[in-house]
């Protein structure tokens, strides 16, 4: 793998991407199941809560220049507790990775083709996401801001398609979640959050500019201004059937095709949500990469791969035939894993870097 | 025994018969010219050294014979080890007094500049490069009088010794890439370059990629553009076609045309090229994808209207496409090696009586044909892609018709992720898109007039990196 940088227009493009996919396929209905409408809010809060962690980044970012994440914590936490914590990354990455097999083999089957196999997917996916994770950070950054117009303008149109006979404005009226709900839907659902402590993986290859941190930002805004107003269309579009659906995008782009006789236009739904899961499933499968060699001090990358990919087979042979049992899965035993990445990693973080801070004050 | 240059000369080159040696009688001694009968102008070798000689009055040594009394304006010296090669290079050896000189007075046949075939131009220069590298460095040096133009000169091919030219402007071309081609082109060992192409192969990071490295151009106005951007220009002798480095994928999205027509009307054109390249690569794939896995995402009326147009063909559907798509590529073949006479009874035969016949004789559908003849014709909205967009398009069918849509879209990122790969002579292959260069999306898929374009494409590097000055109208 090659220890090339990416960009701060790059890094704000993949973390546009970790944010965006996974919210697309099952989170809507789950929200929905647990908080109502109220659903929004909560994605809102998720969208806010990346925000910070993108505040993270650039803080930590500011504080260790060009030191990995592994550096930064072994010389803070010893060697031994670091390579657990990879462990738990590589675990966490891997049970993303097999989420988002999931969540794409179910929405190809159900919008693109029933006749789809898991074979057929396993055959498309798997070696896409080994080629961007073989070709190293700097090409799936290119990769992804190549893209990137194209999952803004698809999402955009996917948006605009279903506008007309939503009651956009009424959504706000009817938002009637509770605290408990919200904090429930937080809690039960945190598997879907966290997606871009991938960027931490990487943090020695990022590249920020005090002057470029707009770059990193405006895309992410963007997109998390799309996504919300995703949820909003969907949740006014089919308001008490939200829990039957599992292909958010798709779903209200159908919606407006069963109120038009014009083309079938969800073919930009289907082409948005496949850019997104490529992508997002190299930066996984690059990420848990990354912690595998890690914890075994490797540096070939072909060992690590092929173990990688015996394991997303092995999994899959368990998993991907029964999607409902793996949301049930995820639901009850990997949200630990979410949580531990997503909460106790950054306050392990600030505190290292808290400490750094008064270490060099003195000094 | 004393060295000979007329006897060495007979026993190195006297068993052709288009070599001669002319000698003349004077007071001062005998004068023998040795030169290629079939390479050299006579009349000149005549009104410039013979005529002079022998119509000189009193006795002269090499240096006035060199220096007086001919008349030639490139006289380069010659020596015993070398002026074999010299007179195999075209030149006229003059011997005398025990030295030699060597005289250019080259005559060999030259076309002369015409439009090139595959870049014609509705305004704009219409001249092309032909197969003289001298004329080829004329018609560059004469759009840039410069002294900052630097042409270095090197010959390659044991056999061939064939002429290559690298030239580019030292204040713009970054010298780390000019370093890095000349070492290339020195390094080379082979027995021959016969066309430009030989020097293009030696000159790739991967010779097994299906992806052009680098450019290839007709047209001087075209290079000298490209020089003024950084790029460098590599002439071959004996091929009309120059080369370009540094290369990135969208130089073959522009046209010469597009800088003498309005922007705006080549920003529409660029996006109709972009949209024939999507169609010549995925629209067979795409269409198998939708007949034989994702039929929903059509109308009812063309799912109808496709059901009755296929129902009894005895193929399936990739078979179907496969097939139109071979008497298509046949029919390619043979037009391009056929006479120009038998072109149009060609295009008889296979549109009409392969193409009709076969659509009623229910051996292919016209879905099938439209798709596939929209796809050939949409290849050559960028002419210069065609070989690399051929394979594609053949890809795109295999994974259309076996996975789909997705499997479409997992070719795509692939292809897009590998071409991210390619950073040939340190310039991303994607650039300006990935990375995103903002100042160079000015001259990408749309283009700007050229009063806004102020800066040189930071993808290649340039020294000077300012080309306008002075305010726009922004």
């Amino acid at each position: 793998m090659n220890n090339q940088t990416i960009s701060c227009h790059q890094v704000g493009i993949i973390a546009s991407i970790l944010l965006l996919t996974l919210k697309f396929t099952n989170l809507p209905a789950l929200l929905y199941n647990i908080n109502g409408i109220g659903g929004i809010i909560t994605i809102l809060i998720i969208f806010l809560f990346n925000f910070i962690f993108i505040g993270i980044i650039i803080w930590l970012k500011s504080k260790y220049k060009s030191e990995s994440l592994y550096n930064i914590l072994s010389k803070n936490i010893g060697v031994f507790f670091t390579k657990i914590l990879y462990i738990i990354f590589f675990l966490f990455f891997i049970s993303k990775i097999l989420s988002l097999l999931s969540d794409s083999f179910g929405f190809i089957r159900d919008v693109a083709d029933e006749e789809f196999t898991a074979f057929n997917f396993l055959i498309c996916f798997v070696p896409v996401c080994l080629a961007l994770a073989k070709s190293g950070i700097r090409n799936i950054g290119r990769t992804a801001e190549f893209f990137f117009p194209y999952i803004m303008v698809g999402l955009a149109i996917s948006i605009l398609l279903s506008f007309v006979p939503v009651d956009i404005w009424g959504v706000g009226t009817q938002i009637k979640g509770s605290m408990g709900g919200l904090f429930k839907s937080l809690a039960e659902l945190s598997f879907w959050n966290g997606d871009l402590f991938a960027l931490l993986i990487f943090i020695d290859k990022i590249e920020i500019k005090r002057s470029e941190i707009k770059r990193i930002i405006t895309p992410f805004i963007i997109i998390g201004f799309l996504l919300v107003c995703t949820y909003c269309v969907y949740y006014s579009l089919y308001q008490q059937t939200s829990i039957f659906h599992t292909n958010m995008l798709y779903d209200i782009v159908q919606y407006a095709i069963g109120t038009s006789s014009g083309w079938h236009m969800d073919i930009f739904a289907i082409i948005v949500f496949s850019i997104c899961i490529l992508i997002q499933g190299g930066i996984f499968v690059l990420c848990a990469n990354e912690c595998l060699k890690k914890i075994f001090n490797f540096e070939n990358d072909n060992i690590t791969l092929t173990a990688i990919v015996l394991l997303l087979i092995f999994d899959d042979y368990l998993f991907l035939d029964d999607y409902f049992e793996f949301v049930t899965y995820a639901k009850i035993y990997l949200s630990w894993f979410a949580t531990i990445i997503i909460i106790l990693v950054p306050i392990l973080l600030a505190f290292i870097s808290l400490k750094r801070s008064i270490k060099d004050a003195r000094c | 025994m004393a060295f000979s240059f007329t006897q060495s000369a007979k026993k190195e080159l006297g068993i052709n018969k288009d070599f001669l040696i002319r000698n003349l009688e004077t007071d001062s001694g005998n004068v023998s010219i040795l030169f290629l009968n079939s390479m050299t102008d006579k009349d000149e070798i005549a009104k410039q050294i013979i005529m002079p000689i022998l119509s000189y009055n009193g006795n002269f040594d090499f240096e006035t014979l060199k220096n007086k009394i001919i008349l030639s304006a490139e006289i380069e010296d010659a020596n015993k080890s070398d002026f074999v090669s010299k007179i195999l290079e075209n030149k006229v050896v003059v011997a005398f007094d025990k030295k030699a000189m060597a005289i250019d007075l080259e005559s060999i046949p030259t076309r002369t500049p015409t439009e090139p075939p595959t870049s014609p131009n509705i305004h704009g220069p219409r001249e092309g490069f032909v197969e003289n590298i001298k004329s080829n460095i004329c018609l560059i040096r004469k759009r840039l009088p410069t002294k900052n133009l630097i042409v270095k000169s090197m010959t390659v091919g044991r056999e061939t010794k064939t002429k290559v030219q690298v030239a580019y402007l030292q204040n713009i071309a970054d010298k780390n890439i000019v370093k890095e081609i000349i070492d290339k082109i020195t390094a080379l060992d082979i027995d021959g370059i016969v066309d430009s192409y030989y020097i293009a192969e030696c000159l790739k990071y991967k010779p097994h990629s299906l992806f052009e490295q680098i450019g290839f151009q007709e047209k001087p106005d075209v290079v000298v553009a490209k020089m003024l951007e950084g790029r460098i220009a590599i002439i071959v002798d004996g091929s009309p076609i120059v080369l370009t480095l540094p290369y990135m994928v969208f130089e073959d999205f522009q046209s010469s045309n597009d800088y003498y027509t309005n922007y705006i009307y080549v920003n529409f054109i660029r996006i109709i090229r972009t949209v024939g390249l999507l169609i010549a690569t995925v629209i067979p794939g795409v269409y198998l994808s939708i007949r034989l896995h994702s039929y929903k995402v059509l109308p009812i009326n063309y799912i109808i209207t496709i059901a009755n147009s296929t129902k009894n063909l005895p193929f399936t559907p990739l078979l179907e496409i496969a097939f139109i798509l071979l008497l298509f590529q046949v029919l390619y073949e043979v037009s391009l090696r056929l006479p120009q006479y038998l072109g149009l009874a060609t295009s008889i035969v296979g549109a009409l009586v392969l193409g009709d016949t076969g659509v009623k004789a229910g051996l292919i559908s016209p879905p099938g044909v439209i798709i596939v003849a929209l796809s050939i014709m949409a290849i050559y909205t960028v002419p210069s892609q065609a070989s690399t967009l051929t394979i594609l398009r053949a890809v795109f069918v295999v994974l259309g018709a076996t996975l789909g849509i997705f499997g479409i879209m997992c070719g795509v990122i692939y292809i897009i992720n590998y071409v991210n790969t390619l950073n040939y002579y340190n310039t991303p292959y994607l650039a300006p898109y990935a990375p995103r260069i903002a100042s160079d999306l000015k001259d990408a898929m749309f283009k700007k007039p050229l009063k806004n374009m102020k800066s040189r494409p930071k993808a290649l590097n340039p020294k000077n990196p300012i080309r306008q000055r002075g305010n726009s109208d922004e």
